[in-house]
């Protein structure tokens, strides 16, 4: 279990995450959601242990984060953390990175071989694996970034903005399907942020809206639901939870409009 | 015969060219010197004449000091390594290759090159035998740290500059010193020997130092032919694989070896500086050795502990909330002042009581190197435990891409 108790994060001046409580349970699929700049992969970064909380404190299974060596290697060795914008070494192949991951990850030498392959056939990139990643495209620096994550066989998946980044149809149809298949039947925790409320409504079993650096809510998706008073879809719950004036924005545009 | 003779010569022989281009420089001098003598007259020649002809001499015996340990060691060749671990050899057998100590054939060599020097010679002929046998010494204390025998290393290296320092004195007396060098030296032989083959850290050393190099002479287009290292991935992923990832990363310096390398540089400093004609400079270019080796030293901890490692809060952040002091964080910042107070200070207090320049530069040397290299937290502890923000340092373009 992840737990988070009173944990406030700021770089500067302003908080960005202001006395956060989460406890995440094992094997559920959780998304992060919330308005651009309100902390979702601040967030996941105090988590992940790249930022350090000016207050509170991060639990991974009873270990607290940077309390002792002995404790920080162990949550290390559990989680991976996948951000954004990742780095990835231009002369190795995608095969050779994904080697080299697995291998940080203590991944068993046949095991590794056979996921890095199946990884790759997943991803389309049984081709290119071979090839420098200096050559590939966008999306497919993507893939291969991915599958990095997935290769580790970490038990918790740390995930930011992870269907962004020029992902294709097939790519985002097969994350969705190895996503849900982790959580549900391994056992695995995913905790992920993703700014497209359908693929959210589509996967999480669980959801944290996040609003001016609180959690506004953390629930499922039908508790949600109930909580924002809506039966329809997860955008519009999120927009009565997270944008109750949005909808008057609109309006208030095209009244605006003299035409 | 003759063929009987050369077998044995080349039993540790320099390669060919080696010999053959020595053998022409000399000749070459020779018939200048001859040439001008005759017609110009010999009152018109310069003692100085042959020192490029000494210069060759010397650095042709320093030459052979290096060769006779990086060519004829195990350490130094991997194919040499593995092929010797396959076979049954044993310590008490002689090297395949050819001895790490020395032979007589070693003494005809040397003395061969000393000979060449013999026609007016500008620098004492002792000069040859005492080039060759600092670079042999040295690269010997090399190869015994190389196998674990790091303390045995540290002292050859010292002895080594024991015998410098006496040659500056009086170059019988240095050759006297370097036969007594030899027999700690030639006890580190055996003693390598013994304890072939060596520890699993002499073969990651081997291999970390192989590989570090082969990385460093390759251009980044041919960075791609070598193999993925698998034995430590870590240096093979980036942000944020790098400074995530659940490794302990052994360091091969400990803590004696720390020490030991601090005070052989005040040592190796003293050597240098106060041989008779080097006093000048311990004014000149050694403070701005000095200088640098701070800034170095300052700058590599620093590097070290906060390029991924960098303050949980920015600047301003500190300012306008009132946290002006992170104690958790700003300790990372005490050693490297402690480096830079003691590096400055000693030396001022020193020059204040009067030492010579050569003994201020010894001696201020290891103060700020002990502090630097000794002083916590400790590098692998701060990287797990420290209250900092993660960030990915600085990205090289042409290795790195990011998404």
């Amino acid at each position: 279990m992840i737990s988070l108790s009173g944990v406030t994060q700021h770089y500067g001046i302003r908080p960005v995450l202001r006395d956060i409580h989460l406890k995440i349970p094992d094997g559920r699929l959780t998304a992060i959601v919330g308005p651009n700049g309100m902390g979702k992969t601040t967030l996941l970064g105090v988590i992940a242990g790249t930022l350090w909380p000016q207050q509170g404190e991060v639990e991974i299974d009873g270990l607290r984060r940077r309390r002792s060596v002995e404790e920080e290697l162990a949550i290390r060795r559990l989680m991976v953390y996948l951000p954004d914008h990742p780095w990835l070494p231009r002369e190795r192949t995608g095969r050779e990175f994904l080697l080299a991951v697995g291998a940080l990850y203590d991944v068993p030498g046949e095991r590794l071989l056979g996921h890095v392959e199946r990884l790759l056939t997943l991803f389309q990139l049984t081709r290119e694996g071979d090839w420098p990643i200096r050559s590939y495209s966008n999306g497919q620096k993507k893939k291969v970034a991915i599958a990095s994550a997935l290769v580790s066989d970490a038990r918790i998946l740390l995930l930011d903005e992870i269907f962004g980044g020029g992902l294709d149809p097939a790519g985002i149809l097969a994350l969705k399907h190895v996503l849900k298949r982790l959580a549900k039947i391994e056992g695995r925790t995913v905790l992920m942020t993703a700014p497209v409320p359908e693929i959210v409504e589509e996967l999480a079993d669980e959801v944290i809206v996040l609003r001016e650096g609180r959690v506004e809510a953390h629930d499922t998706i039908e508790g949600l639901k109930q909580r924002a008073n809506c039966r329809g879809s997860l955008a519009e719950v999120l927009g009565r939870l997270i944008h109750p004036e949005m909808l008057d924005h609109v309006q208030q545009y095209f009244d605006g409009d003299g035409r | 015969m003759n063929m009987a003779l050369l077998r044995w010569l080349r039993l540790v022989a320099p390669p060919a060219w080696i010999t053959v281009t020595l053998l022409a420089w000399c000749a070459i001098m020779e018939g200048i010197y001859a040439w001008i003598g005759s017609t110009l007259g010999w009152q018109a020649l310069s003692p100085r004449f042959f020192v490029a002809r000494d210069v060759a001499c010397l650095a042709a015996a320093a030459y052979l000091g290096v060769y006779r340990i990086a060519a004829f060691h195990p350490l130094f060749d991997s194919d040499y390594l593995s092929w010797l671990w396959l076979t049954p050899w044993r310590y008490d057998k002689p090297l395949p290759r050819g001895p790490l100590h020395l032979v007589l054939q070693d003494v005809l060599t040397v003395g061969l090159i000393t000979a060449f020097m013999l026609h007016r010679p500008v620098v004492p002929l002792e000069y040859a035998p005492l080039s060759f046998f600092v670079t042999y010494y040295l690269t010997l204390a090399l190869s015994l740290w190389g196998v674990d025998l790091r303390w045995w290393g540290y002292a050859v290296s010292a002895l080594t500059g024991l015998m410098i320092a006496v040659s500056g004195r009086s170059s019988l007396a240095g050759l006297a010193v370097a036969a007594l060098v030899y027999i700690p030296a030639y006890a580190g032989v055996r003693w390598t020997l013994a304890t072939f083959p060596w520890s699993q850290r002499t073969t990651a050393w081997r291999k970390g130092v192989a590989r570090q190099w082969q990385i460093f002479t390759a251009g980044h287009r041919q960075f791609a032919m070598i193999s993925v290292n698998l034995e430590h991935p870590e240096t093979e992923v980036h942000w944020p694989y790098s400074v995530l990832h659940a490794k302990e990363r052994p360091s091969f310096f400990g803590k004696g070896d720390r020490l030991a390398l601090a005070l052989l540089a005040g040592w190796w400093c003293w050597v240098i500086f106060s041989t008779p004609g080097a006093e000048e400079m311990a004014l000149g270019i050694g403070p701005m050795l000095y200088v640098m080796l701070l800034g170095f030293v300052v700058s590599a901890r620093l590097i070290a502990y906060c390029g991924n490692h960098r303050p949980p809060i920015s600047f301003w952040g500190r300012v306008f909330t009132l946290r002006w002091i992170i104690p958790g964080y700003d300790k990372v910042f005490l050693t490297p002042l402690a480096t830079l107070g003691l590096g400055i200070v000693f030396p001022i207090a020193l020059a204040k009581l009067q030492f010579e320049p050569p003994l201020i530069l010894a001696l201020s040397f290891p103060p700020f190197l002990i502090a630097g290299m000794l002083g916590g937290p400790p590098l692998a502890q701060w990287r797990l435990t420290s209250p900092a923000r993660l960030a990915p340092g600085v990205r090289n373009q042409q290795l790195v891409e990011e998404i």
